[in-house]
């Protein structure tokens, strides 16, 4: 757990600009905030920024989100990862808990919302 | 047999349902997990025909007299026997006397109610009522059942009963929609799964085997509230 008065560093992998503008509004006094566009940028930012915690959106650019979050569980087998999607099937869920140390957000949701589950994973 | 297609409703400013897209062949059991005010009777009434929906479509085959419904209430009168109820509702649906006599017939006898067919409804036990209930629901025969929260104050043993029933009528063919809070009552029955919260499905597949303890897992992640 991040000590009093520091901010934990979370790394939003999201590609909608629209969602990374409200992010960056919402959370900028929260956290300290990185954001990768893509599956490449987002294994790049995770050495570079060395984030605490990530927030995956399971669709992506270049790459499948469970796919990339299994590539990042074996870097960061650890890491808390709220992933976030707007599919509505079973089975991404499923991956997603199998992978563990995961939260999971439908889309749309409240910001206030995916606060508290940042808050919430690892801490 | 039935299907939804992007079916939305408010009730003034709440949106009780919101892009509900699912379709369930003969024989499968959809189970629908929400928590109070997900909008699982909301939607349980569009498919039965009660509501129309504001927004999307419902198909299904036969119509609305291909609906069993079994709800919160029995539907059944208490002064009246259960073979008179039983009478009665084969006549709302216009059964015809041999068919009607012969269905009423098979009904008390495969839900065990026997001695009870001329005993009035009041005096009947919850789970001797909810087998009449069931027995109402299935005197014309329907092709699609709607179960809203039907193990609700059963005890151990008549849920049990009522479990098993339900499996056999999924295995002869019938289309199930099943909606409760509790992910243990309805995980055994199902071959798909919904998780509905705020009039949305946050998750919609087939079970594929999992257990109970697995999908409570998945729903409380999925769903929330602990």
């Amino acid at each position: 757990m991040a000590a009093a008065g520091v901010k934990r560093k979370v790394l939003f992998i999201e590609d909608e600009a629209a969602l990374q503008s409200s992010y960056a509004r919402f959370f900028s006094a929260r956290y300290d905030m990185s954001f990768a566009r893509t599956g490449a940028e987002a294994m790049q930012q995770l050495e570079a920024f060395d984030p605490e915690v990530l927030v995956l959106d399971l669709r992506l650019p270049d790459t499948d989100g469970i796919a990339l979050l299994q590539r990042i569980r074996q870097k960061r087998a650890t890491i808390p990862v709220v992933v976030t999607t707007a599919y509505v099937s079973m089975e991404p869920l499923m991956h997603v808990l199998d992978l563990g140390h995961s939260a999971y957000l439908v889309k749309p949701f409240d910001l206030n919302e995916l606060a508290a589950r940042i808050d919430a994973v690892g801490a | 047999m039935l299907s939804a297609r992007d079916v939305g409703h408010a009730y003034g400013s709440l949106r009780a349902l919101d892009g509900i897209t699912f379709t369930l062949d003969r024989g499968r059991t959809l189970a629908i997990f929400g928590p109070n005010g997900a909008g699982k009777t909301t939607l349980l009434k569009v498919l039965a025909g009660l509501i129309h929906p504001q927004q999307g479509t419902v198909q299904l085959a036969g119509g609305r007299r291909a609906i069993g419904w079994i709800g919160h209430q029995s539907q059944l009168y208490g002064p009246l026997t259960v073979a008179e109820n039983l009478r009665f509702w084969a006549s709302l649906y216009d059964v015809p006397e041999p068919a009607r006599r012969a269905r009423q017939d098979e009904l008390i006898e495969r839900l065990g109610l026997g001695r009870q067919a001329d005993q009035q409804v009041r005096t009947l036990s919850r789970g001797q009522a909810q087998r009449a209930a069931i027995a109402r629901a299935l005197i014309h025969d329907p092709s699609v059942l709607l179960l809203d929260e039907p193990f609700t104050g059963l005890d151990r043993v008549a849920a049990e009963e009522l479990r098993r029933l339900l499996g056999e009528l999924a295995a002869a063919g019938r289309a199930t929609v099943l909606v409760t809070h509790n992910v243990e009552e309805g995980t055994e029955l199902a071959s798909d799964i919904a998780f509905m919260r705020a009039g949305q499905f946050v998750a919609l597949g087939p079970r594929a085997g999992r257990d109970a303890a697995t999908l409570a897992t998945a729903y409380r992640e999925a769903v929330g509230g602990g």
